[in-house]
């Protein structure tokens, strides 16, 4: 081994000490780093005495952090909401007697990682206690539209992890996934038992409630997909999967839906070795492409809407009051001329740490000043390699 | 040994190396694609890569002779 050009740089500038730190062998968390924007423009309906409109709005958690909010448009009120039930957090606003279009400019960065939960050490079966006790409810007419399909299940004298495996694969299976819906589905559990075939939210309802028939407590999560891509609109990327709880592990996701949809993109049967790691993957797992907005179902916003519960909170849901009377609904299916609503998701690449002693070199390839290809090539090489980064000013 | 210029222009760069007689090579990282996989967040940076590929240090300001000196540790400590 020899050493490659031994020259040295009387350097500029002041020397500025640095770390020199092990590399680190673990690999790094999958996340991810996004903009969201959101653009709302409701024009004025004619006669219309107020419109009022509620955001789901992200807040931080375990596997995402939300931060440099901003919030502008021409409204009179404005507030940010937690309901009580399901504790969703909306952006509330309000327009009286607006003149012209209503406005709003709504966006947020997010930092997301997947969330695994792979260790089931822990796992035991517990009664019901008054935390999970709620999770366990059942609409009695989806109670009875499942009672033959629940008693089907071969999930005696297994444990709450194995029964929600069980119903887990009993929707990957049986049910198809229709491109053609409008949105996320009704989430309409019967519908879709009837059907074989729907979207996410029918998806997620659906496992929510086989796993409550069989014992399990589970709950709905909203979301929006965030773009892979360089900047996308993301209006109609709204998403929902499924968390269930298992006593000493606690709330697991699942997404079978995403499994469905992922053997239909391409053209996979379910027993393919790919679909059946995705298959693997999404219970207990999902990925970071995606930003948490609520939970729940039959949902009282706040402030209170003056119609009925929303079955699922997801997109922005508007009440237009008139004289006598309300309208409303989520901002997709507001029938509305000249409504604009859309949302964007701008890829935030973030600054990796300086390398550290130990890591892996880049390899590069770039242009010298002289006009020559250099390239640092894949090791073994012969020589060491004094890379000097500098400036000239 | 190889210098790196991060997001300068060419003909600056070229003056400073003429003003500076630097004679090995000087490469260009116009679009500071290289300082960014590398985590660059001063100047100067030294980073010394061993044949294996594997970064063995990671320094600012080396005056030539303190260079020197970390490399022969280094070449020694590889060669035992």
């Amino acid at each position: 081994m020899r050493l490659m050009h031994l020259l040295l740089a009387s350097l500029l500038g002041t020397a500025v000490p640095l770390a020199h730190g092990q590399g680190d062998s673990a690999p790094p968390p999958v996340r991810r780093h996004a903009k969201v924007s959101m653009h709302v423009q409701i024009p004025n309906p004619v006669g219309s005495k107020y419109l009022k409109l509620w955001v789901p709005y992200p807040v931080s958690d375990d596997s995402q952090t939300v931060e440099n909010v901003q919030i502008s448009g021409n409204y009179q009120r404005q507030g940010v909401y937690r309901e009580r039930e399901f504790g969703n957090t909306a952006l509330f606003l309000r327009w009286l007697q607006a003149e012209g279009d209503a406005t709003l400019e709504f966006s947020f960065e997010v930092k997301r990682e997947e969330r695994l939960v792979r260790d089931f050490s822990g796992a035991h079966d517990a009664p019901p206690s008054i935390l999970t006790q709620p999770f366990l409810d059942l609409d009695p007419a989806v109670r009875l539209a499942l009672s033959e399909l629940t008693a089907s299940l071969p999930v005696e004298g297994l444990t709450a992890l194995e029964r929600a495996r069980v119903v887990y694969d009993y929707i990957v299976d049986n049910f198809e996934r229709d491109p053609k819906i409008v949105g996320c589905g009704t989430g309409d559990v019967p519908e879709f038992l009837n059907a074989r075939k729907g979207k996410c939210a029918d998806f997620s309802s659906t496992f929510i409630a086989l796993a409550r028939s069989v014992g399990v407590p589970a709950r709905e999560v909203y979301g929006l997909r965030l773009s892979k891509e360089a900047e996308d609109d993301i209006s109609d990327d709204y998403h929902c999967w499924a968390e269930f709880f298992v006593s000493g592990v606690g709330w697991v996701p699942a997404d079978p839906s995403d499994v469905v949809k992922f053997a239909r993109v391409n053209a996979l049967s379910r027993d393919h070795p790919r679909v059946v790691a995705k298959r693997d993957y999404y219970f207990g797992g999902v990925d970071e492409h995606r930003v948490r907005l609520g939970t729940g179902h039959e949902i009282q916003l706040a402030p209170l809407q003056l119609l009925d519960p929303l079955a699922y909170f997801m997109c922005p849901y508007l009440e237009v009051g008139y004289e006598s009377n309300c309208e409303g609904a989520d901002l997709k299916k507001m029938n509305l001329r000249g409504l604009t609503f859309t949302a964007s998701c701008l890829p935030i690449v973030e600054r990796r740490s300086l390398i550290g002693v130990g890591e892996i070199a880049p390899q590069f390839i770039t242009e010298t000043l002289s006009g020559d290809t250099y390239s640092l090539t894949p090791a073994p090489r012969r020589d060491y390699t004094v890379l000097s980064f500098f400036a000239t000013w | 040994m190889v210098r790196v210029s991060a997001n300068e222009r060419r003909e600056r760069v070229a003056d400073f190396v003429k003003d500076t007689a630097i004679t090995f090579p000087v490469l260009l990282d116009m679009d500071k694609t290289i300082s960014e996989q590398y985590g660059i967040k001063y100047l100067p940076t030294t980073v010394i890569i061993g044949p294996d590929g594997l970064v063995r240090s990671v320094a600012g300001l080396l005056p030539e002779e303190d260079l020197r000196l970390q490399l022969e540790t280094i070449m020694k400590r590889d060669s035992k």
